[in-house]
């Protein structure tokens, strides 16, 4: 065991590194609030824009308030937006992709037909048009994420049913009269279930950056409230006064992403070898 | 001959009919987003805190033709945006297509040259990698582009005006001056933004050079151009990036969506007036017929780019004309 992981360490450092990484970011996310030396939110006129300092390690932002607590907190609703939005996209996605493969042809010409309609266009475009309608907030930009998302997966679900479904045991599980749910359950969705693995980290990866874009803009996660992408398109305003302001949920976003894709990367080798070449 | 022709015209008419429903369908849901939205838009719109007057309620009613059955109401909208009318701004009164027309041409130019940076910058690094395959130049090159598909376009932008325009003081950090005002103040405040959104673009360019490159140099014609004794250099520039090139078009048309998204947050960080800028600032002041109307450029623009390099593919590649007709 220890010689495996030794062996993994030494071949693949950036997977290492990535995972690493994935597990502080994940730790931040749990237990970033207790973990915080200051209120995140607590407001310091005295102590506003200022660099690192004993006081501050990683200095404070545009209202005295402590950077390094907020960026501990900052994780958590990016986190809940990005790990709901997906889990949302891969439940109703799988379902409509296994429908399309299976359905009747009309249904299946209909969910197909939308889902190129749909991934036809940036997400960030439609989750604009969403946020400019509806307010916004944790719980909407998961659902407007999700939704967003739903026909990469069932993209990803239908091509890999149509497979799965050309297969000899297919036959045999038709043949000896088994029920579609039987078929669903215990045939297809294990079978299909690397890629769908495979388009989640991509997903994932996707809807932390959607999710700190429309915080960027001002249009997500609403203040007080902290978010990294929030903070860095606050900070924006602030580069000549305080440019460590920026630098901070830079880094960590950007870390984070890299992590995710690498860690993504490396198990789509794992899980689905077919999909190495592209 | 004419079977060939007829096939073409059969492919154009089946992508013009798509691209129409496309736009029908993103029409409808940007109509229909006002309607499923919660609460009443009038109210939402006069401010619901400041308890307007029946009267004002009654006559923006009327002036959004809210008063009509919505069925009516959406093919109204939908007649009208056909001739480009959008309706007012409900900040100022003016007409949203004046605004929509002032804008566009600036997110095209801002568009095209990110693709000229990227392709600029991404085939020759491709090219480079490639041709060290494992080499540290190669791990260097193939680490820094996955950092760069990574990295979120508004970080990039953000290190960029950190270092370029307050650091070093070489360029502006953002706004827009209009190139029949002054040519190279013009281009000075695109050059940040543009390799803001290229850069991603250049990334992904550069990776899809290097595995194309790879896989043709692996080609068995590639070994016997070698052992007819053809100079390494002639067969790289004529013969392995001819065929390399056409998956290297595709991810440009490809990436050309990623693109309109990135403008997005591009333009909104460099204050570049775009059709972006439009929307997010209509979005932030809930200006609703504003939203809808930049929006349906955007997709407009977006569909149609789509569009024309799906038929410049068909044009370029035979197989791709054959497959499909």
């Amino acid at each position: 065991m220890t010689a495996t992981i030794l062996h993994i360490g030494r071949s693949q450092p950036a997977f290492v590194i990535s995972v690493a990484v994935l597990a502080i970011v994940l730790l931040m996310a749990i237990f970033g609030g207790s973990l915080a030396p200051h209120d995140p939110y607590l407001l310091d006129p005295q102590a506003v824009n200022q660099g690192s300092s004993a006081r501050h390690w990683l200095g404070t932002d545009e209202f005295g308030r402590d950077l390094l607590s907020r960026l501990l907190i900052g994780i958590r609703p990016t986190l809940v937006v990005a790990l709901g939005a997906t889990a949302i996209a891969a439940s109703f996605g799988s379902f409509f992709g296994i429908t399309g493969a299976y359905g009747r042809p009309w249904l299946s010409l209909l969910i197909m037909r939308s889902v190129d309609i749909m991934l036809s266009f940036p997400p960030i475009l439609l989750a604009l048009l969403a946020v400019g309608f509806w307010q916004s907030g944790v719980l909407s930009l998961t659902v407007v994420i999700g939704v967003l998302y739903i026909p990469h997966f069932a993209r990803v679900a239908h091509s890999a049913t149509l497979q799965v479904a050309r297969q000899e045991f297919m036959e045999a599980e038709h043949s000896m009269g088994a029920s579609v749910q039987r078929v669903v359950f215990t045939a297809i969705v294990p079978n299909i279930l690397a890629p769908l693995v495979v388009q989640a980290t991509l997903t994932v990866a996707a809807a932390i950056l959607l999710e700190s874009g429309l915080s960027f803009l001002g249009l997500g996660i609403v203040p007080p409230e902290p978010s990294w992408g929030q903070m860095i398109g606050t900070a924006r305003g602030y580069l000549s006064l305080n440019p460590m302001y920026v630098i901070w949920p830079s880094l960590l976003l950007a870390l984070t992403v890299l992590a995710i894709n690498v860690v993504g990367d490396r198990l789509r080798d794992i899980l689905d070898p077919r999909l190495r070449e592209e | 001959m004419t079977a060939s022709i007829a096939g073409a015209l059969l492919l154009i008419g089946r992508k013009l009919l798509t691209a129409f429903i496309q736009l029908l369908v993103i029409a409808t849901l940007i109509f229909s987003v006002m309607y499923i939205m919660p609460g009443d838009p009038v109210l939402l719109l006069l401010g619901a805190d400041s308890n307007p007057s029946a009267e004002a309620v009654a006559s923006m009613r009327t002036q959004l033709g809210l008063d009509q059955p919505v069925i009516s109401q959406y093919f109204i909208w939908l007649w009208k945006a056909l001739h480009l009318d959008f309706g007012v701004s409900l900040v100022n009164g003016y007409p949203i297509s004046r605004y929509v027309l002032a804008n566009l041409p600036r997110t095209l130019e801002l568009a095209f040259a990110a693709i000229i940076i990227a392709t600029l910058i991404g085939v020759p690094l491709g090219i480079a990698a490639a041709l060290k395959r494992g080499s540290l130049r190669d791990t260097a090159l193939t680490s820094i582009a996955t950092v760069g598909i990574s990295v979120p376009v508004y970080i990039l932008g953000t290190l960029l005006v950190l270092l370029f325009s307050l650091k070093l003081g070489w360029l502006p950090a953002s706004g827009y001056t209009d190139i029949s005002r002054n040519v190279a103040e013009h281009f000075r405040k695109l050059a940040l933004p543009a390799f803001a959104l290229g850069f991603g673009l250049a990334a992904s360019i550069a990776r899809m050079t290097r595995s194309s490159m790879l896989e043709i140099l692996g080609r068995d014609f590639v070994r016997t151009l070698r052992a007819k004794g053809m100079s390494e250099r002639r067969i790289i520039w004529q013969h392995v990036l001819r065929n390399a090139a056409i998956p290297i078009v595709t991810i440009i048309g490809l990436q050309l969506g990623n693109l309109m998204g990135g403008t997005v947050l591009v333009e909104a960080m460099f204050n570049w007036p775009g059709l972006s800028t439009l929307l997010v600032g209509a979005v932030s002041a809930r200006n609703y017929p504003l939203v809808q109307g930049s929006m349906l450029a955007i997709a407009a623009l977006f569909i149609l780019i789509n569009l024309v390099v799906e038929l410049l593919y068909s044009l370029l590649d035979p197989r791709i004309r054959r497959k499909r007709a």
